[in-house]
């Protein structure tokens, strides 16, 4: 592009300084709400799903076919063997693998009981898996550790309805598989964190080596859990660890063990798409509008380019130039400000609560390859935009836009 | 001097009809005219008697409904409007009533302007030394960076007049240059144009009322109602 129809073109947006000014922020705004909107979607979205893989399901599931929809899921154990974590290992992608053994039964303080669902760990292996379950531990309490044994981590509200206040001793009892039926005491170690009311009045974790003493399934498991390096790439992983372990064994992904989760992250990136594509419209039409007037009070210019010997696409580029130049430094300008505002302040992140949960922390960002591509998209938006009144200019009669005032 | 050899610009049987609606109404009727080289003609008549559609068309900005138009020995009333972009970026300048310089250049980047739409660009140090030239021929070499806005009318004409000149056309085409200027300031232009003219042997065609234009010219065209009624 020849330097002096950049400098005619940088004139023409200079002209009418106001109005350029109005279409600069209106695209500015829309650069920036959408970076700014993508990275606390981003980071709400980072939270949920680490929440969800790094503190709860694990990317990756492995049962016992059968497992899922059984009366009685105990009796669906399987042995914790060293060789099909061998196999899991194995698959390109996964990273870890860990033991787990669900159960539930009652908790009781010699005077009260109440109803737990427990799931048992390997604290050796777990965290290697789901790290975010060392910080799933109220203040004040300690995540379980290799050589824990009548320890238990409970929710707040499940603590407080059997009057139990830090190390207190209580009950466990469990139905292990064809109800037979166990008691331990067990000490409560701290409290779990929740995200909601039902997590803090049910939920408990335990060690494995307990939970297998308890149920009297030495040396059994309900599932293994996996991580991988890469959450995005779970789905095309997850048939691999089918493959590698075959019939008897029934794999799944965090997506289908929390539906919830996916589809609330599925909802967040629709409103997304929806809001981006609205302030796209705005933007566009903001565009369309600013390049029009500039067309239409600029008529006769358009005739004398004409007349000197302009063709009609050197015609049609000066305005698409014009409004290529106004919506791409506008819209920089808009993705700069959302980054610095982004890197500068919410990095720090956000606290949310969800109703009878604990604080939670999130963290919004973007990738730097979303921000170019946000930034091709609004050179290549507004061009798009400018096509049409700058064809306009184009196909004017010059004999036409000469005699106009 | 003029070199009555062979015509710059050749019209036969032409004729221009525009529409009103389904109405048919006829601008030029079988104009038939020859300019040729070194000429300073005058096409004279009232208002609505064809005088700007006959420049339009052979300005190239418009095509004949009937006839022939040769320019420079090349037929051109067949060709499209972009493919007569480079005879009018090339060959011919245009001088209009209200002067049409562009706003956001300065005198010399107004001038410079037909260069910058070529289709064969010379360097920009060369398209510069010959606009400072015409600036100073036209005598504006003092305000060479001032806006179109900072200039008097007269000023205008001026910049307006080397921009015609900038790409060395073989015809300046010129629409009532002098309707927007006072008589002191039209006697100047029409002067400049005259020594253009003579000095150069630019080919200039007018149409105006203006009489002062008129008594300068070496030849008039009269025409009415579409048709040339008396060549001198």
């Amino acid at each position: 592009m020849n330097s002096r129809i950049i400098k005619f073109a940088l004139r023409n947006v200079l002209r009418n300084r106001r109005r350029s000014l109005v279409t600069g922020l209106t695209v500015l705004f829309g650069a920036f709400a959408i970076v700014f909107l993508q990275a606390l979607i981003n980071g709400t979205i980072r939270n949920a799903v680490e929440t969800s893989v790094e503190g709860k399901y694990g990317a990756i599931q492995v049962f016992r076919q059968g497992y899922i929809g059984a009366d009685d899921p105990l009796t669906v154990h399987f042995a914790d063997d060293p060789n099909v974590v061998k196999r899991i290992l194995a698959v390109g992608g996964v990273t870890a693998v860990a033991p787990r053994l669900d159960f539930d039964g009652m908790l009781s303080n010699g005077t009260e009981a109440t109803m737990f669902v427990a799931t048992a760990i390997d604290p050796a292996r777990e965290y290697a898996v789901c790290p975010k379950r060392l910080d799933d531990v109220a203040p004040g309490g300690a995540a379980l550790r290799p050589g824990d044994m009548e320890r238990v981590l409970i929710g707040k509200t499940l603590a407080q309805s059997l009057g139990s206040q830090g190390d207190a001793n209580l009950v466990m009892q469990a139905a292990g598989p064809h109800a037979s039926t166990n008691a331990l005491d067990i000490s409560v170690r701290g409290y779990l964190r929740a995200q909601h009311m039902s997590e803090s009045k049910r939920k408990a974790t335990v060690t494995l080596r307990f939970a297998q003493e308890l149920l009297r399934m030495q040396g059994q498991i309900t599932e293994y859990v996996v991580r991988v390096g890469d959450h995005e790439q779970v789905d095309s992983i997850a048939p691999r660890v089918q493959a590698a372990l075959g019939a008897e064994y029934f794999v799944t992904t965090w997506h289908e063990v929390d539906p919830v989760m996916r589809d609330r992250v599925k909802m967040m990136r629709f409103i997304m798409a929806f809001v981006t594509l609205t302030l796209c419209l705005l933007v566009v039409s903001t565009i369309v509008n600013t390049t029009m007037m500039a067309v239409h009070e600029r008529v006769r210019e358009i005739g004398t380019m004409l007349a000197v010997g302009a063709r009609r696409w050197q015609v049609a580029s000066m305005f698409l130039v014009e409004a290529v130049m106004l919506g791409t430094s506008s819209a920089a300008t808009g993705i700069a400000l959302g980054q610095l505002i982004l890197v500068a302040w919410l990095s720090r992140g956000i606290s949310g609560t969800m109703p009878g949960g604990d604080v939670t922390w999130f963290y919004p960002s973007v990738s730097h390859a979303f921000l170019g591509l946000a930034l091709a998209f609004a050179a290549a938006g507004t061009a798009l935009a400018a096509l049409y009144p700058a064809w306009r200019a184009s196909r004017l009669k010059p004999v036409d836009a000469l005699r106009s005032i | 001097m003029v070199e009555q050899e062979s015509p710059l610009v050749r019209l036969r049987s032409l004729s221009k009809e525009y529409y009103l609606g389904k109405t048919s109404v006829p601008a030029l009727q079988g104009v038939d005219l020859e300019i040729y080289r070194g000429e300073f003609t005058v096409v004279m008549g009232p208002s609505g008697s064809g005088k700007s559609t006959l420049l339009n068309i052979i300005g190239c900005l418009d095509n004949p409904t009937h006839g022939t138009f040769e320019f420079d020995g090349h037929l051109i009333s067949e060709r499209d409007f972009d493919a007569l972009a480079p005879v009018r970026n090339e060959k011919i300048g245009f001088i209009f009533q209200s002067f049409n310089l562009i706003p956001v250049l300065d005198v010399l980047e107004n001038i410079e302007f037909p260069c910058l739409m070529a289709r064969r660009r010379e360097p920009a140090h060369v398209v510069r030394s010959r606009a400072r030239a015409l600036a100073d021929e036209v005598g504006l070499s003092s305000c060479l960076r001032h806006r179109p806005d900072e200039l008097s009318g007269g000023q205008r004409q001026r910049v307006a007049i080397a921009r015609a000149l900038v790409t060395q056309p073989k015809l300046v085409l010129a629409d009532e240059p002098t309707a927007n200027l006072d008589s002191h300031t039209s006697e100047q232009i029409i002067d400049l144009m005259q020594r253009l003219n003579e000095e150069k042997n630019v080919t200039f065609l007018f149409s105006t009322h203006d009489p002062r234009v008129r008594a300068r010219a070496r030849r008039v065209v009269s025409i009415a109602d579409g048709a040339i009624v008396v060549v001198n």
